[in-house]
């Protein structure tokens, strides 16, 4: 067989796919999620509707409509949904999934890459259940892990621009996304068409705006929402629940969070958070962060609010009009550290600084991620450079380093509260 | 237009009252420390520039001058549409709404009395009898009015609209008097060819005063009339006086240039006002020009984004077209007895003789029937014709295939242009609330690229910029982009779907 018109793939070289069913690694993943919930149910306040959006986490959506393995935010899930299919995001915070990975591949790659690979290793995984996989090429980790995932499942890498330079590569982002949608037709034998698109759209712009005013209440006050409740309200939606439902449940949490009084005054210190993604379950950082006695009034992670903060913006009507705004929203406005230069995420953190009040800010780097890493080193300079107090972590999946993580913090914590 | 306000009243009629408040009273005002000490202050800088005209006017010598440049924009804009600006939300803000219903008030007055005047044997008139002052401040009363409940886009669209009804089919729709009223249906019953008349004759202009507004509006539309021209149509007046006359102190061309000069200086001013936002709001054409983008629009099809040279080639040609007609209108009162300069017949108003805007304008105002001959070929070995042909068909496709691709060759709005920057509106930027996303240079019809990438100055006005603000309806983030009107903030963006 020669190679298939427009893949990317060599065929010459091409693997059966490796086997199924590690021994026991069903289990271990239920337990690590398990333990998570358990941690979050010692949550002093939950808005009542949050139960709904916990049982989305980790299960497969109940539809019968093809499903489409997406690997971040950079792959616009409305040319999914306007093909008549469901967007599902991979990217796996699961701590048990990293050593079946580490297994495969080696060590030194970065623990969300092994894990999201070894969902792929899981019975009734992503293997099966998806009809086709984007990946975007965000780091060295997932351009490479497109080709092997290819031998599962068909598979796009999305090549991103370089830099984020809308004037010169807008067009190019534009051009990548028409060759997904010609893809993403071929594997799923639907027609993109331009009223379903601009539907989708327009759904997900109204997911923005529930979103953003979710951040409002949180940023008034910190205690009627827990930003653990927020990040499972956000990443539920990544599970490929229907939107229309998303929007209801999560109108009603914001309708409490809006009513909620607190009956005294909110005194722990305010943080901004920032940095590598934090997928459910590993909310380890932020079990710690609210454990210590802050509170998390605004982030800037495309696991968290900034997921959904940002909509596309329709000019032209067209298809490439809409297929050049969505790469706006998914390309250009992206806070991502892989792009040459990143003054977005900079100035982002500085504004939330400002607007939400925050006393200081808190950069999660995962290990083993250079991008962020390498990041820090400007961050942090930049933030000193205005006094603002700031801590950087860098972990990874295991909860070994716990302890040690939970001194530091409380260290920054006090310093924190010394200079508010 | 004219003005017949009462001495008293002269320093309202100014466009150099207009203009110093404008510039001078927000930094009086921003000066003082308290609000009580800054009403003052205005207070007192408001009756220093009353006092001063007053006083200059009993001067013989300036009295003249300042009654020639007295025009009911001038007074509409300080009245009406500066404080609309520029009062904070309040108390003080909500009494200033009295002015706006007063005005609408007056106009509807006016209408009734215009009825009234009506003598006995007059038949049936189609048209409301009212002076152009009262219609003038009638109409922006009720725009300052709609202002607040109005989104930006329905604000802007309520504004071109009725712009293109008043400065299309106003003189049509609306007559100082009954005499005028008749002199009207008389001078359309009469075919006129527009291309050989020599002066179409506006209906609001009082002799020697004419007005010239920055944007393309056109005294050859036949249903217009309130406004003498466009900043070319000046230059070409001033261009076409015969300097040698003047020089010889004949009576009539000092009058004449005297005129032209006070027309220049109000230009001057209203361009300082207002920069190239007449061209994103009142330019009848533009406002025709998005009906073609609008059909565009709704046919699904992405507009063209011109390149960079093609911008460039666009700029530079209506430069040179600009630069030909003004060397021909310089030669015009050098033309010998058979109308011909250097062996090359040459008509008065060049540039108007090529305009598309002329045949536009006849056609929107008097049906296809309105479109006036095209040019012969004995002019400049069919400069005219073919010159005149090229430009529509640039004008309809530059509107069609891409947005104001037009407005880049357009020189009347180079012009206006010219006073973007550093003039009274101005665009803003807040560079930390951007995301760089990209969306207001995907909206902005003029395509525009230092909107989203300018990150340090706070200020993104631009030469090419017609301020139609469509860069802060698109963006996405709160607070990001803005427009001030001398300092104060008018607008800025806002994410809002209401879920």
């Amino acid at each position: 067989m020669g190679k298939a018109p427009g893949s990317q793939f060599d065929p010459r070289y091409r693997l059966p796919p490796r086997e199924q069913g590690a021994p026991a690694l069903e289990k271990r993943a239920r337990f690590v999620e398990d333990e998570e919930r358990r941690a979050l149910a010692r949550l002093s306040h939950r808005p009542a509707g949050i139960a709904w959006f916990e049982e989305q986490l980790g299960a497969w959506p109940s539809t019968d409509a093809p499903l489409v393995g997406t690997f971040c935010n950079m792959v616009p899930e409305e040319i999914i949904h306007a093909l008549g299919a469901v967007p599902v995001r991979l990217g796996c915070g699961n701590a048990a999934m990293v050593q079946p990975g580490e297994e495969v591949f080696s060590g030194e790659i970065c623990p969300l890459a092994k894990a999201s690979f070894a969902t792929f290793l899981r019975e009734d995984g992503p293997a099966e259940r998806c009809s086709a996989l984007v990946v975007p090429t965000t780091c060295d980790a997932k351009r490479k892990l497109g080709e092997v995932l290819g031998d599962f499942v068909p598979t796009f890498v999305l090549n991103l621009p370089p830099e984020q330079d809308a004037g010169r590569y807008t067009g190019f982002a534009a051009d990548e996304l028409d060759r997904l949608v010609r893809f993403l037709e071929a594997s799923l034998g639907t027609k993109l068409r331009r009223k379903a698109l601009r539907a989708a759209i327009d759904r997900s712009q109204r997911m923005t705006s529930l979103v953003r005013r979710l951040q409002e209440a949180r940023i008034r006050t910190p205690a009627a929402l827990s930003v653990r409740d927020l990040f499972i309200i956000v990443q539920a939606s990544f599970a490929g629940v229907p939107v229309q439902r998303w929007c209801e449940e999560t109108e009603k949490v914001i309708e409490e969070a809006e009513a909620f009084r607190s009956d005294r005054p909110r005194l722990r210190p305010r943080l901004v958070l920032t940095g590598a993604p934090v997928l459910w379950p590993n909310f380890k950082v932020l079990n710690l962060v609210e454990e210590c006695g802050a509170d998390m009034v605004a982030d800037t992670l495309c696991s968290g609010a900034q997921a959904r903060f940002d909509p596309p913006v329709i000019d032209g009507t067209g298809r490439r009009g809409l297929l050049r705004a969505l790469a706006q929203r998914s390309v250009f406005a992206s806070n991502c550290p892989c792009f040459v230069s990143q003054g977005t995420r900079l100035s982002r953190v500085l504004d939330l600084v400002e607007t939400a009040r925050a006393d200081g800010v808190l950069s999660y780097g995962l290990r083993l991620c250079q991008l962020f890493d390498i990041e820090a080193y400007r961050l942090q300079a930049v933030l000193k450079e205005r006094r603002i107090p700031h801590l950087n972590l860098r972990t990874d999946y295991s909860l070994e380093d716990t302890e040690q993580l939970r001194v530091r913090l409380e260290a920054f914590l006090e310093t924190v509260e010394e200079e508010a | 237009m004219q003005t017949e306000a009462p001495w008293i009243l002269g320093p309202f009629f100014s466009p150099l009252v207009a203009l110093a408040v404008a510039v001078g009273l927000p930094w009086v005002t921003g000066r003082a420390r308290t609000p009580r000490r800054s009403i003052a202050a205005g207070a007192a800088f408001l009756l220093l520039l009353a006092g001063g005209y007053w006083a200059l006017s009993f001067a013989p010598a300036f009295a003249a001058w300042l009654r020639a440049l007295e025009t009911p924009l001038a007074a509409v804009f300080l009245v009406l549409v500066y404080p609309a600006l520029q009062l904070p939300r309040g108390r003080l803000r909500q009494a200033f709404y009295l002015l706006p219903a007063g005005a609408l008030v007056l106009l509807g007055w006016g209408v009734y009395a215009g009825l009234q005047a009506l003598p006995p044997d007059a038949g049936p008139v189609q048209a409301l009898l009212v002076r152009p002052t009262y219609l003038l401040s009638g109409v922006v009363a009720l725009l300052v009015l709609l202002q607040p409940i109005l989104s930006l886009g329905a604000f802007r669209r309520v504004v071109r609209l009725s712009s293109l009804v008043l400065l299309l089919y106003g003189g049509l729709i609306f007559r100082t008097g009954y005499e005028d009223y008749q002199r009207m249906r008389e001078m359309r019953r009469q075919q006129t060819d527009l291309l050989n008349v020599s002066e179409t004759a506006p209906v609001m202009d009082s002799e020697q005063k004419p007005t010239h507004v920055p944007s393309a509006v056109c005294r050859f539309a036949p249903g217009g009339g309130y406004v003498q021209g466009c900043p070319v149509e000046w230059t070409q007046r001033v261009l076409q006086t015969d300097f040698t006359r003047v020089g010889r102190g004949e009576v009539a061309a000092v009058n004449g240039l005297g005129a032209l000069l006070a027309g220049g200086l109000v230009l001057v001013s209203l361009l300082f006002l207002t920069g190239r936002w007449t061209c994103g709001w009142v330019c009848p054409l533009a406002t025709l020009g998005d009906g073609i983008d609008w059909a565009r629009r709704r046919t699904g099809r992405d507009p063209l984004r011109p390149s960079k040279p093609v911008k460039r080639t666009l700029f530079v040609s209506g430069l040179t077209v600009a630069g030909i007609t003004a060397l021909m209108a310089k030669a015009v009162p050098h033309l010998d007895e058979n109308g011909r300069f250097a062996g090359c017949k040459i008509p008065i108003y060049p540039f108007c003789k090529i305009c598309p805007f002329m045949p536009i304008c006849g056609v929107a105002g008097a049906g296809p029937g309105g479109f006036p001959p095209l040019p012969t070929v004995e002019w400049a070995f069919g400069f005219f014709r073919y010159g005149l042909l090229a430009l529509l068909a640039l004008f309809v496709v530059g509107f069609a295939v891409g947005r104001r691709l037009w407005c880049r060759f357009c020189p009347i709005g180079m012009v206006a242009g010219l006073f973007n920057r550093g003039g009274a509106l101005r665009l803003t930027k807040r560079g930390i609330k951007c995301n760089r996303c990209g969306a207001c240079t995907e909206a902005c019809p003029m395509e525009i690229e230092a909107v989203r990438d300018e990150l340090e100055r706070g200020e993104v006005t631009t030469f090419d910029c017609v301020l139609c603000l469509r860069c802060i309806e698109a963006c996405p983030r709160d607070a990001c982009l803005g427009v001030t009107y001398e300092g104060r903030e008018l607008a800025s963006s806002r994410f809002r779907k209401e879920p």
